[in-house]
């Protein structure tokens, strides 16, 4: 393992321990808990009490946005699948949850191949883009503001090196 | 008898999209690396559009995913499913295979729930046994080329 990578571990593990950060455990066991999900204190919370009656579409939502977050863990599905890089070289990435329509994207980053650190969470259409590509304007935040405030708190998290970039991710620009 | 809720029969219905979809989709990883087939020969095979294929292949919650939608990209991709396992929820095992930078973790659950024969407290160590692992995944997809 790399110098940089025990670097990273290490801020990791600082962050779990101040209670910044918290790993997902995955409701669904997987055959290996080959990735790691970690999500802010706050989205954390968000994500693990329900969001309305059982019946509801939203908490119908969280249950999608949950799955996305089994399968990412247990690494049943490809990265690209999963993930759009959306910050260029800030490295910040979303991962993607596309159903039901529109959907909801958690933002984030990648401090390894294997490990993602999501910050927020915004459903689909709270973000400045619409299916054609173009930027919305009635979104709830630009891209430019998303992508610079999810790159300073991690590294307010975990360092000012750069985040990981995995190869295979699209490069989507905003 | 109690109906099931909007809530678990999302969650179900995800999960099944997400473990079939996500496994063809680390297929197609696989067959790109090993076998240089990127997505312009598959969708030269199948005699669709680049962009179509791109769109299936970044995203299980397209709506174009269909049974056949597999089989054809299985057929692009020379593969087959060659195992199907599914378990009732309560019968899946625990993963047992921990990532390196949660190891300590792992060391934490089993000193905490130490289990003990002789009925001291002598804490219990070692690692989970492999017999805990399942033998399988959700889905396996091979290919055949």
């Amino acid at each position: 393992m790399s110098s940089y990578s025990l670097t990273r571990q290490a801020a990791f593990r600082a962050a779990r321990a101040a209670g910044e950060i918290k790993v997902w455990q995955p409701i669904l066991k997987g055959a290996a808990a080959r990735r790691i999900l970690a999500l802010d204190e706050d989205l954390y919370a968000r994500l693990a009490n329900p969001w309305g009656d059982p019946d509801s579409d939203l908490e119908a939502l969280r249950q999608e946005i949950m799955a996305a977050c089994d399968a990412f863990v247990n690494d049943t599905i490809a990265l690209r699948a999963l993930f759009d890089e959306i910050g260029g070289r800030l490295g910040v990435a979303e991962m993607k949850i596309l159903a039901p329509d529109p959907g909801a994207r958690i933002i984030g980053g990648f401090l390894h191949e294997t490990v993602f650190v999501g910050c927020s969470l915004l459903r689909r259409d709270e973000l400045p883009y619409k299916r054609n590509g173009d930027q919305t304007t009635h979104a709830l935040i630009d891209w430019e503001t998303l992508n610079r405030t999810t790159a300073k708190r991690l590294s307010e998290l975990f360092g000012e090196e750069p985040l990981y970039r995995p190869l295979s991710l699209r490069r989507r620009q905003p | 008898m109690t109906m099931l809720s909007k809530a678990e029969v999302t969650r179900a219905k995800t999960d099944t999209r997400l473990a079939i979809i996500g496994a063809v989709t680390k297929l197609y990883e696989y067959v790109s690396a090993a076998h240089s087939l990127n997505q312009s020969r598959i969708a030269d095979r199948l005699g669709v559009s680049r962009s179509h294929i791109s769109q299936l292949l970044s995203g299980p919650g397209h709506k174009n995913w269909t049974l056949d939608t597999i089989g054809e990209l299985l057929a692009a991709m020379n593969a087959r499913i060659t195992r199907l396992e599914i378990k009732p929820v309560d019968e899946i095992s625990p993963a047992n295979e921990i990532h390196p930078w949660l190891e300590s973790d792992a060391r934490t659950v089993l000193s905490s729930n130490a289990v003990t024969i002789d009925g001291s407290n002598r804490p219990l160590t070692g690692t989970v046994p492999s017999s805990t692992a399942p033998t399988s995944s959700r889905l396996e997809l091979e290919s055949v080329m």
